[in-house]
């Protein structure tokens, strides 16, 4: 069975790196296909804006630019469908997109797709994928993005039912509406328990996937879930929403499947991808192509238990080296055996010494 | 004459630069004490002007109420709290990009020590060619 699982994997391997150059924005190109429709569904108002053709070249940018333009468009987009029905409405939801930058989204540069994501899978079913996915990749810091993700979600269901209520512009009206908005979002308590949820989720994934076990990964995973069920349980109790449960179950074991794949593709093509570079000498241009190799077989860093019924197969010793270097360089060290060859890096020595003294206080 | 070991270097460098190594890199331009600075002073920024959006945000809830009772409040005793809530948040953000801001330098600087380990080694070995292109003239 091992042999047949690694096999499938070099073949996927080989397959990335054959057309990795176009599987990336191909991936990207339908991310964000998906998430303009979606918005196009939930906000859609003005055929005008949900016309394929602005999705497509909406898509087609966000293939080839970083997620954060992505973000930026579908907000804008969102922003959009508010506009055509209530300027004013849409006024408030980007001056609490700004409050919300300032305060938060600002110091997790890198995680916007959060925002987005957050969302749109709360529209599917399956926002907990997010939390079980940030803890165990990222780092409690992924509290905030997922957080004002939910405000951002339940800021759109207002918003939608408000512009649906607000047929006649009037000064009074408008003041009305604000207030009325506000409230509900400032006393959605279900917001906030998700919020709440959601970061205990996160925090709990990541402090056990941090231990040092076989499989943890695959615990946190479970573990996550559990925490997820039952914290919704609780609130939808508390808040007498029972009815939300049954779905709730169903879409936390989707999303606990949904991580674990992703988990897996990332094992797999992970450090799979070549590399270009270009650099020069004194003498010569350097243009070097990088092909990662596969099948590495490589000294084990990771000792596994040997019991009686268990042997210790060829090529286990990868996924265990890949962990090995998966977690330690989000410590950030280097424990790839060949980076330096003939140099012990003892992660105790000093560095100070090699740079320039700071400046006296001033 | 290419030297093998020579160029496996300088790609194992170039990559780090073109991949983890950017945000390392900008960061190392920085001394630490300059970089917390900064940052910390446009948090100081984003703050006041977010804190500002809010109170806008706030008076226009309450400006019904706000504008029939325009005489009558005690426009000192708001002052003071508005300013407090101010300065309160102002401590909690200030504390936290200090705290936070220096931890990222720091992390940054220990994935740097091994990148300039590699530096070292390429120069030492270019003036080991030196040397060696120096004894056969």
């Amino acid at each position: 069975m091992m042999m047949k699982l690694l096999e499938i994997r070099a073949r996927i391997r080989s397959l990335y790196q054959k057309f990795e150059t176009y599987i990336d924005p191909v991936i990207k190109f339908i991310v964000a296909f998906v998430v303009f429709q979606m918005v196009n569904n939930a906000l859609g108002s003005d055929p005008r804006l949900t016309r394929i053709p602005i999705v497509l070249v909406l898509s087609l940018l966000s293939a080839f630019t970083p997620s954060s333009v992505l973000v930026f468009l579908a907000g804008i987009l969102a922003l959009a469908h508010i506009y055509v029905v209530s300027p004013f409405l849409a006024i408030l939801a980007a001056l609490l997109f700004v409050i919300l930058y300032l305060f938060f989204i600002r110091f997790t540069p890198g995680l916007g797709y959060v925002l987005v994501a957050v969302p749109i899978l709360k529209m599917i079913g399956i926002p907990y994928v997010v939390p079980i996915l940030m803890g165990l990749f990222v780092s409690p810091l992924a509290i905030i993005p997922t957080g004002c993700g939910v405000i951002i979600y339940y800021l759109f269901q207002i918003l939608r039912d408000a512009a649906a209520k607000q047929v006649n512009m009037n000064m009074d009206d408008l003041l009305q509406l604000y207030i009325e908005v506000m409230d509900s979002l400032l006393g959605n308590k279900e917001m906030f328990l998700t919020i709440a949820v959601f970061a205990a989720v996160i925090i709990v994934v990541y402090l056990i996937r941090k231990l040092k076990f076989d499989y943890i990964f695959e615990i946190a995973i479970a573990l996550g879930a559990v925490v997820n069920i039952t914290g919704f349980l609780i609130v939808d109790l508390r808040l007498d929403i029972s009815g939300q449960i049954g779905k709730m179950v169903l879409g936390t074991i989707g999303s606990a499947v949904i991580v674990y794949l992703i988990y897996m593709f990332r094992q797999i093509l992970d450090y799979s991808a070549s590399e270009n570079v270009q650099f020069e000498d004194d003498s010569y241009y350097y243009f070097v192509k990088a092909v990662p190799k596969m099948d590495v077989t490589v000294p084990q860093f990771h000792v596994k238990r040997i019991s009686g019924e268990e042997e210790q197969e060829e090529g286990l010793y990868e996924e265990d080296y890949q962990d090995e270097y998966s977690e330690d360089s989000e410590e950030g060290y280097y424990v790839e055996e060949d980076y330096v060859p003939d140099e012990e890096y003892d992660s105790n020595v000093e560095y100070e010494e090699e740079y320039p003294e700071e400046p006296e206080q001033r | 004459m290419l030297n093998n070991n020579k160029v496996r270097l300088m790609t194992r460098l170039a990559m780090y630069e073109k991949r983890e190594g950017k945000e390392d890199i900008r960061l190392s331009k920085y001394y630490k004490t300059d970089y917390v600075r900064l940052n910390i002073l446009k948090t100081v920024v984003s703050v006041t002007v977010g804190y500002l959006l809010v109170l806008l945000m706030i008076g226009i809830y309450h400006m019904e109420y706000l504008i029939s009772e325009a005489v009558n409040l005690n426009y000192k005793d708001m002052g003071l709290k508005i300013l407090g809530g101010y300065l309160a948040i102002l401590t909690v953000y200030i504390s936290s990009s200090l705290v936070g801001y220096t931890i990222y330098y720091n992390r940054s600087r220990k994935k740097l020590s091994k990148y300039f380990k590699m530096l070292k080694k390429l120069s030492r070995m270019y003036q080991e060619e030196e040397r060696a292109a120096d004894r056969e003239d």
